[in-house]
């Protein structure tokens, strides 16, 4: 357990930024990793604020989801994350829901040159 | 890194389907005499371990009196993990082989070997094969749920009793098998079949089912875009055991960022876990490393695993689905919306053109 945060340590999880890195890599490369989970947030903010939530990183090893009313958990893994979500917001999230994936679409502006080419 | 975790191959199929006389024919090979044997009967006295027992010479456990996929799922973990802190048997074992009973789901076998953090860190699956009675497949698929759960999670597909059944009657039963799992190798139970199951259970399992894996995709989709659909080749029409179940693949041209993939994996298995029946494939993620292999069988997702050596030239990223009660176009899109180009750092598309080229 973490004296500092109180949270247990848990062993790898396949959405861990450090499970597609070759072996050798993923002792070494720390700014990588640290990358990585820059732009695993990013993407993850993309669809909690669609949901008015959002994450915080926590040490590279946690989440911290907040909702608007400040609802807060804190989680290890991504599939604890999107539980997280749901238990905050108090709303189901279904990746192929055709209002998520427009305001997705939306954020980065692929709907308009999807109908440009339409 | 080499990966030094003992390769487990579990053996399903429906009840009576030969899968206790496949594996005596196995074990009787020289090859396989360093297996440890990890049998499961739904009844309360097993017989399946003294039927292996003098074939092997090698250590068998015997798991009766419940299926491996509930009443005695426990007992598979404690018998797993006393197998891998043995200091004595392990240098003796080259592989583990689990055989379960005839109804169990083996995608709860897959669960245990996955998500134990102390199993998953000693032991990798290698691959579920399932046997299948040719004679009777037609009236056990439309009886079972189970029977259907193992077709579907099956990495190789063994045809039994064919020497019994007319030869119509076997095509029929492979085209149904193909339909339900594209993904799969499907086999003869002839004599190469000892040599297959070491195949499937060496370590070079995943470049031989990655190659078939896609010589099971179109070959070249129409379009230039970025993430393209394409119907599988040789799959033909639905049947009642196919029912709401659409198998289709999903290519990507260029590299794809595992970060936004696997971000996106993880929603749609938390979402969708119980209809995703398999996604299997390959993911170039860099230039100078190899593809990562993807296996997901409903809620379990195996962890990402790199290919040894590419076994062809590199071709992009390909995924396999199959999938019961979703649309092809959404999971597309979705992914696409995830995946896509406004993150550009690995993916360069300038336009996600998306080809829809039939589900």
């Amino acid at each position: 357990m973490c004296g500092l945060c109180g949270l247990w340590g848990e062993t790898a999880h396949w959405t861990s930024v450090a499970s597609a890195l070759p072996g050798g890599q993923q002792a070494t490369d720390r700014d990588g990793l640290l990358r990585a989970r820059q732009v695993q947030r990013h993407s993850i903010n993309r669809v909690c604020r669609a949901f008015g939530t959002s994450i915080a990183d926590w040490n590279a090893t946690s989440w911290i989801v907040t909702s608007a009313s400040g609802a807060t958990e804190i989680v290890g893994s991504l599939p604890e994350l999107w539980r997280a979500v749901e238990s905050v917001s108090k709303r189901a999230i279904d990746p192929l829901d055709a209002a998520l994936l427009d305001a997705l679409e939306r954020q980065c502006g692929t709907r308009d040159s999807q109908a440009q080419r339409d | 890194m080499t990966d030094t975790r003992l390769p487990v191959l579990v053996v399903s199929g429906f009840l009576g389907s030969g899968k206790t006389t496949l594996l005596r024919e196995a074990l009787h090979d020289p090859r396989w005499q360093r297996s440890l044997v990890i049998v499961n009967e739904a009844a309360e006295l097993g017989i399946d371990d003294q039927l292996l027992r003098p074939a092997a010479g090698t250590p068998v456990r015997l798991l009766q009196n419940g299926c491996l996929c509930c009443a005695v799922q426990s007992d598979l973990k404690r018998t797993l993990l006393e197998t891998v802190d043995d200091p004595a048997l392990t240098p003796r074992v080259d592989r583990i082989v689990i055989e379960t009973s005839g109804l169990a789901d083996p995608v709860s076998v897959i669960a245990s070997l996955s998500a134990h953090p102390r199993l998953s860190g000693r032991l990798r699956l290698q691959a579920v094969v399932t046997t299948v009675d040719a004679l009777h497949a037609e009236v056990q698929l439309d009886e079972s749920q189970e029977f259907t759960a193992q077709v579907q999670c099956a990495d190789m597909l063994i045809l039994t009793k064919q020497d019994v059944a007319v030869a119509e009657q076997v095509e029929r039963v492979a085209r149904l098998l193909r339909s339900m799992n594209p993904m799969a190798a499907i086999v003869g139970r002839n004599d190469g079949i000892v040599d297959e199951l070491l195949h499937a259970s060496s370590r070079f399992t995943t470049e031989r089912f990655a190659s078939q894996w896609l010589a099971s995709t179109v070959a070249d989709p129409v379009g230039d875009g970025y993430v393209r659909l394409s119907p599988l080749a040789g799959v033909h029409g639905r049947n009642r055991h196919t029912r709401g179940v659409v198998a289709f693949a999903v290519t990507a041209k260029r590299r794809v960022d595992w970060v936004l993939f696997s971000t996106w994996l993880s929603l749609l298995v938390h979402a969708h876990g119980q209809r995703l029946l398999r996604i299997k494939g390959l993911l170039e993620v860099a230039d100078d490393e190899p593809p990562i292999v993807v296996n997901v069988v409903r809620h379990v997702v195996h962890f990402p695993e790199h290919l040894a050596e590419p076994p062809f030239d590199r071709c992009g990223s390909c995924l396999v689905f199959l999938v019961r009660d979703l649309e092809p176009a959404d999971i597309r899109r979705s992914l696409s919306a995830f995946v896509g180009e406004c993150f550009t750092t690995t993916c360069q598309s300038s336009a996600m053109t998306l080809d829809a080229a039939g589900h």
